[in-house]
C-alpha cells in the first residue's frame, strides 16, 4: 500500500517531506498515508463549499501546521530510521557473525576459569559470569528471535538489549577474575552508564514497537 | 482557541462514539466545540500515534475509494483512561471557576 506521491500536489510533497525527516521508511509511508488522505479529504470538503480548487489547496495545506514542528512530534511518537535499524537487529534472521562472536566469548570464559583458576577451583563470581554470558547469548539469538515472530517486538528488543549489556558485563568481571586482576573500583559505575546508555537507546524503540504489525516492524 | 495539552483528552472524547479516521476526529472536535477549540491537524496524528503506543486507542487501515485510510477507535484501557482524565480535567476546571467566580481576595 504505497502511496503514489506522484499524484500529490507539490505543496504536499515539500511539507511531507519535512514532517517526516528523520522517521524510518515505515514510518514514512504510514505517515504519507494518513496525511494525504486527510489532506484530500480536506479537498473534498472544500470542493463541496464550492471554494477554488488552488485556495482549497492553500487552506487544506495551512491547516496541517508548521512541518518543523510536526517533525518533532512525529519523531517522538514513531520510529526513526535508527531506531528502525536498531529493532531489525531483532527480528529472527539469523545473525552468523554475532552467533559465532558470542559463543566464543561464552568460550573463551569456559576456558579462562577452567584454565586459570588457582587449586581452590574458579571463583564463584568466575562461573556466575560465564553462565550469565551463556544465558544473554540465548537470550539474544534465541528467545529475542522467539519472542519478536510472535508479535511481542517490544519485549523482544528489551530482553535482548538487557542480555547485551548482561554479556557484556559478565565478560568485564568474569574475564578480569579469570586471569587474577584486582576489581577495579570505577567499573560499577563503568557497567551502569553502560546499562543507562543501552535503557536510552532502547526504551524509547521499544515503547514506539509495542503496537506496530509485522509489516511495519520488519525489514 | 488553542488546546494546549488537551487534545489527547478531546480525541479519547471523540472516539468513544465509534471509529473514526484522522480528519473525521479533526472535524469532530472543531463541531463539538462550535469552532471554539482550534488547532493544527499537522500535530493531530503524532498525538493519535502516541495514544497508539500507549495501548489507548488502536488503529486499522483499509482501502476506501482507491485510498488507504485508517481509522482509530478506543481500546479498554481508552476507556478507562477517559473516565480518569475527563475526571481530572472537570476537578480542574470546577477549581478554576472557583477561583474566577470568587475574583481577588
Amino acid at each position: 500500500m504505497k502511496t503514489d506521491r506522484g499524484a500529490l500536489p507539490i505543496e504536499l510533497r515539500h511539507w511531507l517531506e519535512q514532517a517526516t525527516h528523520g522517521l524510518s521508511d515505515e514510518a514514512r509511508q504510514r505517515v504519507g498515508r494518513e496525511i494525504e488522505d486527510h489532506f484530500r479529504s480536506a479537498l473534498e470538503a472544500a470542493s463541496a463549499e464550492g471554494l477554488d480548487p488552488s485556495l482549497a489547496r492553500r487552506r487544506a495545506l495551512d491547516a496541517l501546521g508548521d512541518p518543523a514542528a510536526a517533525a518533532r512530534d512525529f519523531r517522538r511518537t514513531n520510529l526513526t530510521r535508527f531506531q528502525s535499524r536498531l529493532l531489525e537487529g531483532h527480528c529472527g534472521r539469523p545473525r552468523w557473525p554475532v552467533l559465532a562472536l558470542h559463543l566464543g566469548l561464552v568460550a573463551l570464559g569456559v576456558w579462562l576459569t577452567a584454565a586459570l583458576s588457582g587449586p581452590e577451583g574458579p571463583s564463584l563470581v568466575a562461573k556466575v559470569s560465564v553462565v550469565s554470558m551463556a544465558v544473554a547469548a540465548a537470550v539474544i539469538h534465541l528467545v529475542a528471535p522467539w519472542l519478536f515472530d510472535r508479535g511481542r517486538k517490544g519485549l523482544a528488543v528489551l530482553s535482548s538489549g538487557l542480555a547485551q549489556w548482561l554479556l557484556f558485563a559478565s565478560l568485564c568481571v568474569g574475564v578480569p577474575r579469570g586471569l587474577d586482576v584486582p576489581p577495579q573500583p570505577l567499573a560499577a559505575w563503568f557497567y551502569a552508564a553502560v546499562l543507562l546508555v543501552l535503557l536510552v537507546l532502547y526504551l524509547p524503540a521499544v515503547s514506539k514497537a509495542r503496537h506496530l504489525g509485522p509489516e511495519q516492524a520488519g525489514p | 482557541m488553542n488546546l494546549k495539552g488537551t487534545l489527547p483528552l478531546l480525541i479519547l472524547k471523540v472516539l468513544q462514539g465509534g471509529p473514526l479516521h484522522g480528519y473525521a476526529i479533526a472535524q469532530r472536535i472543531r463541531l463539538l466545540s462550535d469552532g471554539l477549540l482550534d488547532f493544527k491537524e499537522g500535530s493531530l496524528y503524532p498525538t493519535l500515534h502516541g495514544q497508539e503506543n500507549r495501548g489507548l486507542i488502536e488503529s486499522v487501515e483499509e482501502q476506501e475509494r482507491g485510498r488507504a485510510r485508517r481509522s482509530y477507535r478506543l481500546t479498554p484501557k481508552g476507556r478507562k483512561a477517559l473516565t480518569t482524565e475527563a475526571q481530572q480535567w472537570q476537578s480542574l476546571a470546577a477549581a478554576v471557576d472557583t477561583i474566577l467566580e470568587g475574583g481577588p481576595a
